[in-house]
């Protein structure tokens, strides 16, 4: 893979804008750990004094995500020497890492809440602390601290995410449902948590919202595969309740021609699939007839 | 009129050099003043818990189904109209700055920006009008008025002299206007060298409301709620969906 530092560098300053913001490349921590080092082992022009730290700390990041403790903590000492974690929340954060790196949850934890004190409303360092106790399998208590997080930083998208999975490990589909409802409020137009609310719509019964959120997913998100297959799942699923179709929202007509628009749209789209198009098509099809 | 050299080497350029290094020296200055903004977890949550009450009246809210819409709304007009979300719910009538302590915070931040600003501007107009009066430096390219004359030439009281020549004292605010573009040339933008947009903002600043009543404004906020509804952009996506494909229902 050719090494263009300016292009790697523009992707290291998006994913510094937030992962839930529109511009930001998925997060695939050992290419950010390599693009990083090797831009700031270059010595080029390319960076000045300030984002030299900033790339230090996505380094340390992405080596403790991968696994590189050295790495992590050679540079973190770096940081540590130039701002120490007395005098700067950040710096907090990134030594608490360098413990749950280790396993030493509590002292992490320790570190957090310290910084906690000083600077009360960081949001890094409270969702640290949640995961820490996620981390640890503290699942309840992970569960109890979050929501209380959340109870302040309502328009928070991350974190209603990260408790909606909580609780779908818990089997709480409603609570769950719940999570994403909000997530829905804040980012109605993002087809994807559409598609997740239907999913767990469908988990704990609600299969007719199910469906009507798949079409949601599918206007929003046209030839989207995940959609079709969920209209169809859901369609059967509904048939083989209740096969008159009164006192449903849907009906059977309405249905029907769903079906038909699903079955059909998934076929054409995976005929376009390239090499292993034969035996993907005819698994679809065998499918399809199989619980028409 | 012939003007000296010596006035263009020795006023003109070092008034305008002692200028930038000032402003930068001001942004720098600033900038190592300036505290982090405090802000508490109260304070967030009440903020929050308005754009919340906002959000559900948006379309945005369209996306959800009605019942949990409805959950939401019942939720959020019973707390609105308790003292829940209030960061400080013993307070009667508009904060007063003294006694809430972000307030005074925010005050004091004014007082140090208008310190910044007034003290270099003060101490440069005095070190020009002791040190450069009496003649006149530079001659304006455009022409102004007759009344202008006791303005720009204020240490040379001649009667013909043409209003475009002006003194060292109009020439610094000249600069004063105009070095903002190489100002944000050398120190980027968003610089606190500038000294036009202090003076703007303490023209804002005494028109600016005290803090206003949070209560109130729940309860405004609370009244807008009772009174949203609910168009479930769910109803009829079926057919819409069937008709960005080319289908009808039945077909």
């Amino acid at each position: 893979m050719v090494f263009n530092a300016r292009t790697d560098l523009a992707e290291l300053r998006a994913l510094r804008g937030g992962l839930d913001s529109n511009a930001a490349p998925f997060y695939d921590p050992a290419h950010v750990l390599d693009s990083a080092l090797r831009i700031v082992k270059s010595n080029s022009g390319l960076i000045d004094e300030v984002e030299k730290w900033a790339l230090y700390e996505q380094i340390v990041v992405a080596a403790y995500d991968t696994g590189d403790v050295t790495t992590g903590n050679s540079y973190l000492d770096q940081i540590l020497a130039k701002f120490p974690p007395k005098d700067s929340s950040r710096s907090s954060r990134l030594l608490g890492l360098q413990f749950e790196s280790t396993g030493q949850f509590d002292k992490a934890v320790e570190v957090y809440e310290a910084a906690l004190a000083k600077d009360e409303s960081n949001i890094g360092l409270h969702k640290r602390i949640i995961t820490a106790l996620r981390a640890q399998g503290r699942k309840q208590e992970a569960i109890e601290g979050l929501v209380r997080y959340l109870d302040v930083f309502m328009s928070d998208i991350e974190g209603w995410l990260e408790l909606s999975s909580l609780y779908l490990g818990e089997l709480m589909y409603q609570q769950a449902a719940f999570c994403l409802e909000e997530v829905i409020l804040l980012r109605p137009s993002n087809h994807l948590y559409h598609l997740r609310y239907a999913d767990i719509l469908f988990s704990f019964g609600q299969v007719e919202l199910a469906l009507k959120h798949y079409c949601r997913a599918l206007e929003l998100c046209t030839d989207n595969v995940r959609a079709f297959y969920g209209i169809r799942t859901s369609i059967l699923a509904l048939a083989s309740k209740n096969d008159k179709g009164r006192g449903t929202q849907v009906d059977v007509e309405t249905r029907d021609s769903l079906k038909k628009l699903a079955e059909e749209q998934l076929s054409s789209l995976y005929a376009k699939a390239g090499k292993d198009a034969a035996t993907i098509n005819t698994i679809l099809k065998a499918w399809i007839q199989e619980r028409a | 009129m012939y003007l000296d050299p010596a006035i263009r080497d020795w006023v003109l350029f070092p008034i305008m050099i002692v200028m930038v290094l000032v402003g930068v020296l001001r942004h720098h200055a600033t900038q190592l003043m300036s505290s982090m903004p405090k802000s508490d977890l109260k304070g967030v949550r009440e903020t929050q818990a308005l754009m919340r009450g906002r959000l559900l009246r948006s379309l945005g809210a369209f996306d959800i189904p009605y019942p949990a819409f409805q959950a939401r709304k019942q939720y959020l007009t019973t707390q609105f109209a308790t003292t829940n979300f209030i960061k400080n719910p013993n307070q009667t009538g508009p904060s007063n700055p003294m006694s809430d302590p972000a307030g005074m915070e925010m005050m004091m931040e004014g007082m140090k920006k208008n310190m910044m600003m007034l003290v270099p501007q003060t101490v440069i107009m005095s070190w020009i009008t002791f040190f450069f009066s009496g003649f006149v430096l530079i001659k304006l390219p455009f022409p102004l008025t007759v009344r202008f004359k006791a303005m720009l030439q204020r240490g040379v009281e001649t009667f013909d002299m043409d209003v475009t020549w002006v003194s060292s004292l109009s020439w610094y605010f000249l600069n004063l206007f105009g070095l903002k573009s190489i100002y944000t040339l050398i120190l980027g933008e968003d610089n606190a060298a500038d000294g036009t947009k202090d003076m703007a903002q303490m023209q804002m600043n005494p028109m600016q409301q005290p803090q206003q009543d949070m209560s109130k404004i729940f309860q405004s906020e609370k009244e807008f709620l009772d009174l949203s509804d609910h168009q479930s952009v769910l109803v009829g996506v079926e057919e819409r969906l069937l008709a960005k494909y080319g289908r009808t229902i039945g077909g």
